[in-house]
Parts: structure tokens; C-alpha cells; sequence
């Protein structure tokens, strides 16, 4: 019996790692904000309310992708963009390693699990860097990692199960396992990381594979990015993930970033809980900092997902789909065959892309209407 | 840096603090349906109505074809229309069904069908009561039987409306049925509901008053006012959500669609449409996309809600006296002493006995 409880979302300010050339300190003041963050998720006036104190206590909190050695974005004095190499020197952090460890001394101290994402150097895989999601348990324990599967390319240039796919092994899991779900305290979790949210598949198979909350760790949404995407239609897509695979969908995006050359609210903002219905239970009314909080009820959940017409997935019809998808797409274990991508808008990387579109090209299959 | 803080508890009744009875289920269905109310002919009111419900019938079908659905909602006037300014009380007595009455047994039938709750506002009469009409919401149970009727609390009678209120008759009513019965609260297996009708919404006492009694969902049958203009008493959808919020309840606003009938009540319902379900803290969580006969549907996680849910935590002493003092604009006990013919004759009466 897993009793309600609340998830909250730390939508933190952070320092450009880079700013000032300083990036060690940067990242201690980042964490130390982050503590300073979850203390208040745990201590703060809100617990104090009755009507929250009721309804539960925190249980699980989340920070955004890159949360704790930032973003590649440019500060001065240094404005060039990082190169592989630069990214596993300088942002790339041992998981479990120094910075995680303060994190789960503030998960021990409050009996939280908290999920963050950051830059990961594996030294089973020396040469890439890992846009990595991880969940902390509250004995303090990394019990999940998840690799980003769809980086941003060409932008990000970080290494995926899939790059590496034929000798990919899950480090928790000890598995080929590109897409995890640990089975804790307070349910079933998942992770995916911001442009993951271009593959449905991902939610799909977390709710497959029994997940209650999927967090997806994000830097960057519509309202903020100014990206490709028309205003709301990030929003409309997180609430779909929701609805077609009736689980907890949070949405842990950035605060403001300060120090970097961009602007502080480039992605910034409007976190949101969704639950297993689409109903938004909480949203970051903007950019700055802030903590949002929804309560979760993973046995209420289940009970209605244990009824076909509130479960979306037992309309799975999966032999007459299974066989798009068997067929290569974008290439497997290029990574393997090629060695890591060392630079962003890479001309290797952008033949992959052209290879992607190719092989869609050479699976279109259709009829003309003079067949008929 | 300080450790988790560590309240004592609340010394009170464990949650929920108020009279319920257990769920059917952890998640219930509701769909308002906004239907049209075309004024029916009020001097041959039988053939009419029995079409009305033929009409409901079938829209009752629709909204339990693709999942089933635990309580069905109607707008006011759903049985009759209505013709305020036109029928006289003679009118009203004839075209007013009884409660429970052959109306409320072939809907009873349907709620039975279903298995669901059918709430329903219409023009009642009752024979304890000769003479008076009233403008009334009532809950049909799965039983076919009629569990939960309240008389519209509220209509301006110097302007708006003349059928009787629990106010115009309270020291009979209360004589007779006690002070539960003002604020009444159906304590059914999909939740504590109260409805109240239109114009009763302009106070918010109305919601605090259900909420004080243990109100989950609180469903507002309305015909038009949803972008009329009315700018003394706001919009009523807005203040809806408003009630949901401040009183962490469910709230289902039905509203009429827009009325095909060439008659005036075309124009006098204008402000159709709009029709949705609100969550607990005033949010949508569905609503119409046009003012045309539709059905909006969706799901309150009602089991996880009660887990949680209190009464509201007023400061009441403070506020009881400055009700206590204020001077109502009607007295009490209106049409305990004189019942208005029409329309007209209910207005000047009403204005002859406000006290300001």
C-alpha cells in the first residue's frame, strides 16, 4: 500500500557553470542552492499548511536536465562551445561521484527520492560523455540511471545506449536496459530527458514495463524556447504522453539561468504534473524560480488502469505495428563503428541524419491510385 | 539546516469530518449535458414534456455509449422551458410535475437502466404545498426513485422570478422539515452531492453552505447567463469555478444549448453553451466547444479526493455577527402571507415589501 504523497519540482536558478571561467565553484553554488532547495520542499512554510500536511508529505523531488555542471551554453570569458573532450573534462561527473553524493546526503536527511539529470563520464566508456538521468533512493542509493536516447542533435553530442547498442550494458540494471523502471517506495519510475519527448515510443514502453511516474527532466520548453515548436504544442505533447499511457507525467524544467551568454529565460519555465487522466494538477506560472507541487495517488492509479477503459495500452494492437519498427531508422552503434562525435554540428553526425532520412525514404510503401 | 519539521497532530475527528457513505468506486464518471430547453406550450403541458424526456432519453443513451457514466446532469428548465414573464401562477400549477411523479418514474427507469444518478431542474409542485410552484433540482437514484430535491434558495422576486423559496416560506418550511433541509446534501455512493440552480449562484453563501455540510461535487444547473452580460451578479461560470476553489469541491456547471425555437425565450436564454466540469481547486477539466446539444464527460477521482478532502476552515464567530446584522433586502415569510398572480403582480408585491 503506497499511502499519497507529494512530488514536487524544484524549477531552480543556476549560475552558467562557465561563467567567470569558474566552473568548480560554479557547480558547488548550484548545489548548495539545490539543498538549500530541497531543505524548503521538505521544511518549508508549505509543510506547515495543514491542508498540505494532511494530504502528505514530500517524497519526490526533481531537478531538470543538465541540473548540476549545466548546460554546454557559452559565458564569458569563454564563448566557444565545448568540444567532447572539453564536455567530459569540465562538465562531466562520475554518477554515483562528489556532486550526486550532496544530493543524497539532503535525500538521507529528508528521506526523499530525488531525480536529476547531468552530464555523465562512465570510465567503462572513456572516450563519450552520457546525457544521463538518475534517481537517488532515501538510504542515499543511485537506484536508476537512464541515457538520454534522443540527444538534441546537432547541438548535443552526447553518446546513447543506442550509439553503443551491440555492447551496452545498463550500469544498475547490468543489462542491455536503454530504457529502465526501478520499483521503489513510493512506485514505479521512470526517466526521460527533454528531446526524448520526440519519441512517444519512450513514455510507451515505460508504461508497458509498469511505470506509475515518468519525469522527464528537461531543459526547455515551447513557452520559453522561442524553438521550432508553435507556442503550446510542447504543453499539448506532455499532456498526450499522459493521457495515452495513463501514468504520473512530470515535467521538471530549468529555472533561470544566470551568467550565461544567452538569455536567463531562453528555456526556462512552466513545469507541469499532469496525472494518469491529462489533468494538469501543477504548473510553474513562469520562468523564475520556484517549487511547484501535486499530490500523487499510485494505488488510485493502478486500480483505474487495471480497467480497460482507462488504460489506453490494452488497445495495443502490437503484431500489426511491431514490423515498422523493425527496420533500421536512424543508424544503431555508430559510435562503436566510428568513435565518439567531437564537435556540435558535426559532419559525420549530419550524414547520420541524411542516412536516417534516407532509409525512411527507401521503407515509404504505398499505392497509386491508378493501381486501384 | 533544520530537519523535517514535526507537527503534532490535529486533534479532531479523522478525515473525512462529515457524514458520508462508502463509494462504489475509487473513480466516478459525470457529463453535464447541454441540451436545448424550448419552452413548452403551458396550456397542453403533458404531450410536451413526455417528448422532453423522450429527448433526455436519448441523450442519456449518447452519454453512456462509450463509458459508463455514474451521474448525468441537466440544465434548468431541462422539463419545461421556461416563459417567466408570460405564464401566471395558474400556468405554472399545470405545467409543474410532482415529485416524485409518472416524470421522474420514466427517468427513473433510465437511471435504473444505467445504474446512474440523474439530476435533473425542472418546474415542480408538491401537494403540502397548494398553490406554490417551484423552480426545483432533484437527484433520480440508480434506485429509480427521487433521493435529493432543493428548491431554487435564491431569485430576485422584486425582477427575476416568483416561484417559492425555502426563504418566502421559512418559518413553515423549517416547522416542517427542520434547518438540514435549507442546505440539503445527497449522501450517495459516488459522493456527497448538492445542486443548486442558476441565480441561486449569485451568493456564494449558497456553495459555503453545502460545503459546511460535506458537499463533494457541487452541481449548478443553469439556463444562459454564461456571457449575458450581467454585470451586477458577473459571469456565473467564472463564479462557479470561484466556489470550487474556495471550497475545495467538484463543481459541474450545465448550461443550456442554444435554443431552436422562434419563441422570445430564444433571446432570453442568450448565453448558452459553456457547459464544464471544474476540479477542486477551479480549474477546467472539460468543457463545451460550442453552445449546440452536446455532452461533456469526465472523470472525478473521487475516492482519492475524500482521502484528503476537510470542511472549510472558516473563522466563523467573526463573520456570524456581521450576518447577524445585516438587514436582507426581502423579508422572510413572502409568499407565506400572499401569493402573486403572474409575473408582474410578484415583481410590484416584492418591491412594496423590500425593506430597502
Amino acid at each position: 500500500m503506497i499511502e499519497p504523497y507529494f512530488a514536487a519540482i524544484c524549477q531552480a536558478e543556476r549560475v552558467a557553470v562557465r561563467s567567470g571561467g569558474k566552473i568548480k565553484e560554479n557547480i558547488k553554488r548550484n548545489l548548495d542552492r539545490y539543498c538549500n532547495l530541497i531543505e524548503y520542499c521538505c521544511t518549508g512554510n508549505l509543510s506547515l499548511v495543514p491542508e498540505y500536511a494532511i494530504a502528505g508529505p514530500v517524497k519526490l523531488i526533481t531537478f531538470g536536465e543538465f541540473s548540476i555542471t549545466g548546460l554546454y551554453s557559452p559565458a564569458d570569458p569563454d564563448t566557444r562551445r565545448f568540444t567532447n573532450k572539453e564536455i567530459i573534462k569540465n562538465l562531466g561527473i562520475l554518477i554515483p561521484g562528489e556532486e550526486t553524493a550532496v544530493l543524497a546526503g539532503q535525500a538521507k536527511k529528508y528521506g526523499v527520492y530525488i531525480a536529476a539529470a547531468n552530464t555523465e563520464f562512465d570510465p567503462e566508456w572513456p572516450d563519450f560523455h552520457f546525457n544521463t538521468a538518475f534517481i537517488i533512493n532515501p538510504q542515499g542509493k543511485i537506484i536508476l540511471k537512464y541515457r538520454k536516447t534522443l540527444v538534441n542533435n546537432p547541438v548535443e553530442i552526447a553518446c546513447t545506449a543506442h550509439d553503443v547498442m551491440d555492447r551496452y550494458v545498463n550500469p544498475i540494471t547490468k543489462k542491455l536496459d536503454p530504457f529502465p523502471v526501478v520499483d521503489t517506495k513510493i512506485g514505479r519510475l521512470a526517466c526521460c530527458i527533454c528531446a526524448d519527448l520526440g519519441s512517444p515510443e519512450i513514455p510507451r514502453i515505460y508504461a508497458m514495463k509498469g511505470s506509475d511516474v515518468v519525469m522527464h527532466l528537461t531543459s526547455g520548453n515551447t513557452y520559453s524556447a522561442g524553438g521550432p515548436r508553435p507556442i503550446g504544442a510542447t504543453e499539448t505533447l506532455h499532456r498526450a504522453r499522459a493521457i495515452d499511457n495513463s501514468i504520473y507525467w512530470i515535467n521538471s524544467n530549468w529555472g533561470p539561468e544566470v551568467g550565461a551568454m544567452y538569455p536567463r529565460a531562453r528555456i526556462a519555465g512552466y513545469s507541469k504534473i499532469y496525472d494518469y487522466m491529462g489533468n494538469l494538477l501543477a504548473m510553474a506560472e513562469g520562468t523564475d524560480e520556484m517549487v511547484i507541487r501535486a499530490r500523487l495517488d499510485i494505488e488510485t492509479r493502478r486500480k483505474a488502469t487495471s480497467l480497460f477503459y482507462r488504460n489506453s495500452l490494452s488497445q495495443i494492437r502490437s503484431e500489426i505495428i511491431a514490423p515498422y519498427y523493425s527496420k533500421p531508422i536512424y543508424p544503431a552503434n555508430t559510435f562503436l563503428k566510428g568513435g565518439p562525435i567531437d564537435a556540435t554540428l558535426d559532419k559525420r553526425q549530419i550524414g547520420l541524419f541524411n542516412e536516417a532520412l534516407d532509409n525512411l525514404k527507401k521503407r515509404q510503401d504505398f499505392y497509386s491510385e491508378e493501381e486501384v | 539546516m533544520p530537519d523535517r519539521v514535526h507537527m503534532e497532530p490535529y486533534n479532531h475527528i479523522p478525515l473525512p469530518n462529515y457524514e458520508v457513505v462508502p463509494l462504489r468506486s475509487e473513480h466516478i464518471v459525470v457529463s453535464a449535458i447541454q441540451m436545448r430547453v424550448d419552452t413548452i406550450d403551458c396550456k397542453n403541458p403533458k404531450p410536451e414534456i413526455n417528448k422532453r424526456i423522450n429527448h433526455i432519453s436519448l441523450l442519456i443513451d449518447l452519454a453512456q455509449e462509450r463509458i459508463p457514466v455514474d451521474l448525468i446532469c441537466l440544465p434548468e428548465f431541462s422539463l419545461q422551458g421556461s416563459s417567466i414573464r408570460h405564464w401566471s401562477r395558474e400556468d405554472f400549477l399545470r405545467l409543474a410535475i410532482e415529485l416524485p411523479g409518472e416524470e421522474t418514474e420514466r427517468l427513473g427507469e433510465k437511471a435504473k437502466e444505467y445504474n446512474c444518478y440523474i439530476e435533473v431542474a425542472a418546474y415542480t409542485k408538491n401537494k403540502d404545498w397548494p398553490n406554490h410552484f417551484f423552480n426545483c433540482s432533484f437527484i433520480i437514484g440508480p434506485n429509480g426513485n427521487v433521493i435529493h430535491h432543493h428548491w431554487k434558495a435564491h431569485m430576485d422576486p422584486g425582477g427575476l422570478e416568483y416561484a417559492t423559496t425555502v426563504h418566502d416560506v421559512l418559518d413553515q418550511f423549517v416547522e416542517r422539515y427542520g434547518w438540514d433541509a435549507v442546505w440539503p446534501v445527497a449522501r450517495t455512493d459516488i459522493g456527497n452531492i448538492a445542486t443548486f440552480i442558476c441565480s441561486e449562484g449569485f451568493q456564494q453563501e449558497t456553495a459555503r453552505c453545502f460545503a459546511f455540510k460535506g458537499a463533494e461535487i457541487l452541481i449548478r444547473s443553469i439556463a444562459g447567463g454564461t456571457t449575458s452580460g450581467m454585470p451586477r451578479v458577473g459571469n456565473p461560470r467564472i463564479t462557479m469555478q470561484a466556489y470550487c476553489m474556495a471550497n475545495d469541491v467538484y463543481g459541474i456547471y450545465n448550461n443550456n444549448a442554444a435554443d431552436s425555437s422562434t419563441t422570445i425565450h430564444r433571446v432570453e436564454f442568450h448565453g448558452s453553451g459553456h457547459t464544464a466540469i471544474f476540479d477542486n481547486v477551479g480549474r477546467i477539466m472539460q468543457e463545451a466547444d460550442s453552445n449546440q446539444e452536446c455532452v461533456v464527460t469526465d472523470t472525478i477521482p473521487i475516492g482519492s479526493y475524500r482521502k484528503r478532502h476537510s470542511i472549510p476552515a472558516i473563522r466563523k464567530e467573526i463573520y456570524v455577527r456581521a450576518y447577524a446584522d445585516y438587514v436582507g433586502k426581502y423579508p422572510p415569510n413572502l409568499y407565506s402571507e400572499y401569493l402573486p398572480k403572474d409575473h408582474i403582480d410578484g415583481v410590484n408585491y416584492a418591491r412594496r415589501k423590500a425593506r430597502w
